[in-house]
């Protein structure tokens, strides 16, 4: 099976005000055709800097150190001008933000923005956008998307909100999601719900998803397979199977036991 | 803000502008023509001929007071409209500069901000003497876009990292669409609330610099003139005092309510 992405010894540098952070220090995984992974780990570990190294949207204050490389559908996305790069992203990966209430902007109708996924990507016919967003807002199960389409992001709730950031996200059908901590500004109740139907949504267009998250309970539940990062470091690779019944880093080890024990998955057999 | 101070605020700054628009209809007399009789009807305290009295010249305070209106509040929009346009120019060419040219602009503004402004006004008049209105209201203008400039800065900056513009960033969007969706609408109040106080902030300039002789020449009527031509014995006659103060006075204010007005439904929206 020929990888979706490879990263191959990641190295982002923060410039910081009196020294450097080695935010990512030598990271390496390929993650498959739709496939789901599972990218935990502490705080400050270096999750959300692999993730936008990936979709290169890193700060002027980062820089991706020489001889790191990340490779997507085959191209060298490191080497990639802003322009393609540009054209790649909502088309080819997509992002899903932890906090959809900051992520979406308030002064658009949600409608709008789903739509200028198509229209950034070449859509011409503004119609034929609006009507695909509305079709995806209703598939996330927005009730009554046609009209939900014209309201501002402050009037939905917050479930809500994270299901138009998925509508967004999955509009083109990209075939990788960065999905960095989807739910954990939600309730317990409606984490399930958004995780589920980003797993449908996924299985549908055989998107894979980069999951990131501190909570091992949703790894159990979603994931096949999970990195586990620790000060920049990748310091786990297994299957979720392995991971829980087979921890071979202590750090995975803390984490497991720091989990609660009703998330566990149950030993096979 | 009161729902009755919000319509005396809006009330005062239509009244003015409509004075300023209406002011060869309200008042078609030259503002600068004496009286009949000149040695009679100096200082004429108000009456139904003369609703606000007369100046030591014999001029109708009324006329002056309205004609004075039209370029006082000219001066002060196109002062204020040459700090907004300057500062957002300013402001958002930096925002989206790379580091060490932002750097630099930003260097520049403060430099222009520390120079008091009220310095650079007479400096400048000391060179060229007493200037038409226009020519005034630049001079005023280019004297005091520099704090607005980084107030926008500022808020472009913010906007540009903003949660919401990073993942529309993140969906492919072309920096003049995050510039025109994301970064613009964040700076309208700003814009709104810079103009409002660059307003109120000219319009007493303007009085004072008028007022010291060294602003609009006379007889050109400004509301710093008509200050100025209460003359040196303004208490025998208070309303060469009183109206034009009371004008500037509820003028400034209003157009202060007006600025904290353009701050205010971004706060209630925060809020949510
Ligand atoms: N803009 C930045 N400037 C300087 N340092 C940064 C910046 N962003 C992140 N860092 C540093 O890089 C390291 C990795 O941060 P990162 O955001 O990737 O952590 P994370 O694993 O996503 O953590 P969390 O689970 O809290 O989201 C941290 O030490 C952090 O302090
Ligand atoms: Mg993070």
């Amino acid at each position: 099976m020929t990888a979706l992405l490879e990263v191959e010894n990641l190295r982002v540098t923060y410039a910081g005000a009196q020294r450097d952070v080695a935010a990512v220090a030598g990271v390496s995984f390929a993650v498959a055709p739709g496939e789901v992974v599972a990218l935990v780990g502490e705080s400050g570990s270096g999750k959300t800097a692999t993730a936008l190294a990936i979709i290169g949207l890193l700060g002027e204050s980062a820089r991706i150190e020489p001889g790191s490389a990340i490779r997507f559908e085959g191209r060298d996305l490191l080497r990639l001008g802003e322009p393609e790069f540009r054209d790649l992203r909502g088309r080819r990966i997509a992002m899903v933000f932890q906090d959809a209430g900051a992520a979406l902007n308030p002064v658009m109708r949600v409608g709008e923005q789903v739509a200028e996924a198509a229209l950034v990507h070449g859509e011409r016919d503004k119609a034929r956008a609006r009507a695909m967003a509305v079709a995806m807002l209703d598939r996330v199960g927005l009730p009554d998307a046609a009209r939900q389409a014209r309201a501002y992001p402050h009037e939905l709730s917050g479930g809500m909100k994270q299901r138009v950031m998925l509508a967004i996200a999955l509009l083109l059908k990209p075939s990788l999601v960065i999905a960095d901590e989807p739910t954990s500004a939600l309730d317990v109740t409606v984490q399930r719900q958004v995780l589920s139907l980003l797993l449908e949504l996924q299985r549908e267009s055989g998107t894979a998803v980069l999951m990131i998250t501190h909570d091992l309970g949703v790894v159990a539940e979603t994931c096949s397979r999970a990195l586990v990062m620790r000060r920049g470091e990748l310091v786990e690779s297994a299957t979720v199977d392995d991971l829980f019944h087979a921890p071979r880093h202590a750090y995975t080890r803390e984490l497991l036991a720091a989990m609660p024990r009703l998330a566990r998955p149950v030993p096979p057999g | 803000m009161s729902r009755v101070g919000r319509l005396l605020a809006y009330g005062t700054v239509a009244a003015v502008l409509g004075a300023a628009l209406a002011a060869p209809v309200l008042a078609p007399r030259d503002p600068n023509a004496l009286g009949d009789d000149p040695t009679r009807d100096r200082r004429l305290a108000p009456s139904v001929q003369h609703p606000l009295g007369t100046d030591d010249l014999s001029r109708d305070v009324y006329g002056r007071l309205i004609h004075g209106t039209r370029v006082s509040v000219s001066i002060a929009l196109i002062a204020a409209a040459l700090i907004v346009a300057i500062a957002f120019a300013w402001g958002t060419t930096a925002a989206f500069a790379p580091a060490w040219l932002r750097g630099a602009m930003m260097i520049f503004a403060d430099v222009v901000y520390s120079v008091p402004r009220l310095l650079v006004v007479l400096s400048v008049l000391t060179f060229t003497g007493q200037l038409a209105p226009a020519t005034l209201a630049v001079v005023l203008g280019l004297a005091g876009w520099a704090p607005l400039s980084r107030i926008l800065y500022r808020a472009a900056v913010a906007a540009r990292r903003a949660p919401s513009t990073e993942s529309a960033m993140a969906l492919g969007v072309g920096r003049v669409r995050i510039a025109f969706s994301h970064v613009l609408p964040a700076l309208r109040p700003h814009l709104v609330e810079g103009a409002c106080m660059a307003v109120a902030v000219v319009i007493p300039l303007e009085a004072a610099l008028t007022y010291f002789g060294i602003g609009v020449p006379r007889p050109t009527a400004t509301w710093g003139r008509l200050l100025d031509d209460a003359g040196a014995d303004p208490l025998g006659a208070w309303w060469l005092v009183v109206f034009p103060s009371a004008v500037i006075a509820a003028t400034v204010m209003a157009m202060n309510y007006l600025a904290s007005d353009a701050r205010a439904p971004r706060l209630t929206a925060e809020a949510k």
